[in-house]
């Protein structure tokens, strides 16, 4: 493999402990010459912040410019389909925006303004709802979410279809998949899905870095999403089991007989991404 | 917020309070209790409709998140379910045949009166207009032919002329 496209969460870290070993494979993966990249369904943070993440755990030599959030990907979604080829972002409505500063900051960088929070309806239409993880969520928001969707030209958006996240006590805080059912079923839209296994952020990848699909890896511990998203771009996939998949799942999709189950079968797995630092030296 | 050890259900309903953090709560119950946590909805509405075309998000977007993150279905209670029906007929004495059901909704009152042998009757005055009748009439799927409603009027009001008022 020329290169390594790893998820971050259950990967490379869990809550704010690096997986031990993980920092270790990242350096010796710099100094063979291969490259590896960040792709994380977590729109909570910018990537500068991911940045900083990865400094603060250990982790040397990782730039912003490395890391494919969903945060960021989004923001970058929403230009192209909002701004067309080019031109600069007072060209375009307004964002409504169902998340954090960390992916409100993606989408103002990304040249987009965003629509205030309780405020009268802006002078003009809003052009897209973007849901993303927001621990703020409120029916108040929903509703307002709902008001602008009535409109069929204003987009809706969510950054991943994450249902819930680990935390580091073993309990799950609900994810952007659960707010963007509600948004869905109130205003009786599909949400565009920006995050994995849709392949948009791999688009993003490529066009920065020009990877090439077949001598790349794809590392991460969500069978729906990480996997699958390696099996839709085309890439190697490996299952590491510090995260939320456990072996038996991976081994049920091998045993069912639908032809989609076998897509979020990995092609290898290993306890943790330590175990992959011996075969670097063959 | 720490957990009552008591709970043994976790009830959805219309919530205009609806919060991440309640979303949060709700799960941590379902899944310290897992199976033996009920998880129950009082109904599906996607909308509530206001004057001039607006709406507010139903009930049924609050069961729908609380679903999705704890990834199991609720037991909802309200109309198309025949629960309701089932209390209704067990307190008086009805006799379907010769019982009708009123509502603007083919999706949740229509299908509700026909899936418990009750004649049904669209009124217009709500969210459904004549043309969806039509088209699930006209259907080829036998699901959609549920929600056709025995009659139709524009209003209840009438009614009234039948009555010999």
């Amino acid at each position: 493999a020329q290169g390594l496209l790893f998820d971050c969460d259950g990967v490379l870290w869990a809550g704010e402990r690096a997986v031990p070993g993980a920092p270790e494979l990242l350096e010796r993966l710099r100094r063979s010459g291969k490259a590896a990249l960040f792709v994380s369904n977590n729109s909570r943070r910018s990537v500068a912040e991911l940045e900083r993440r990865f400094s603060r755990l250990g982790f040397r030599g990782v730039r912003a410019e490395h890391v494919f959030s969903s945060a960021l990907c989004s923001a970058l979604f929403l230009r192209q389909r909002l701004l067309g080829g080019g031109g600069n972002g007072s060209g375009a409505g307004p964002v409504f925006v169902l998340g954090g500063e960390g992916l409100r900051g993606e989408v103002r960088d990304a040249g987009l303004r965003l629509a205030g929070e309780g405020e009268p309806a802006p002078g003009e239409p809003v052009r897209a709802v973007l849901v993303g993880y927001d621990d703020q969520f409120t029916f108040a928001k929903l509703a307002q979410a709902c008001g602008y969707l009535r409109d069929p030209q204003c987009l809706l958006v969510a950054t991943d279809p994450d249902p819930w996240h680990p935390l580091s006590d073993g309990q799950r805080t609900p994810g952007t998949g659960s707010l963007t059912a509600a948004v869905e079923t109130a205003s009786g839209r599909k949400a565009l899905v920006v995050g994995k296994p849709n392949t948009y952020m791999f688009d993003c990848i490529v066009e920065r870095f020009g990877v090439d699909p077949s001598r790349t890896l794809m590392v991460g511990d969500r069978l729906e999403t990480d996997i699958l998203f390696g099996k839709n771009c085309g890439l190697a996939t490996i299952l590491t089991l510090t995260g939320v998949s456990r072996l038996e799942e991976a081994q049920a999709y091998m045993a069912s007989d639908s032809a989609a189950a076998k897509d979020l079968v990995p092609n290898y797995y290993v306890d943790s991404i330590a175990d992959l630092i011996p075969g670097l030296d063959e | 917020a720490p957990l009552d050890p008591a709970v043994r259900a976790v009830l959805v309903g219309f919530d205009e309070h609806f919060s991440y953090a309640k979303l949060c709560q709700a799960l941590r119950y379902l899944l310290r209790g897992g199976p033996d946590c009920l998880l129950v909805g009082t109904n599906r509405d996607h909308r509530l409709p206001l004057e001039g075309g607006a709406a507010i998000p139903g009930t049924g977007c609050l069961v729908k998140a609380v679903e999705t993150a704890a990834q199991r279905e609720a037991f909802i209670v309200g109309k198309p379910n025949r629960f309701m029906f089932d209390c209704v007929a067990s307190e008086f004495d009805l006799d379907p045949a010769r019982t009708i059901m009123v509502g603007d909704r083919l999706d949740t009152d229509i299908l509700m009166g026909n899936s418990c042998g009750l004649t049904t009757l669209l009124t217009l005055t709500g969210v459904t207009a004549l043309d969806e009748v039509r088209g699930h009439q006209d259907s080829d799927c036998p699901a959609r032919h549920s929600l056709v409603p025995d009659y139709y009027v524009d209003s209840i009001a009438d009614l009234l002329p039948a009555l010999g008022e």
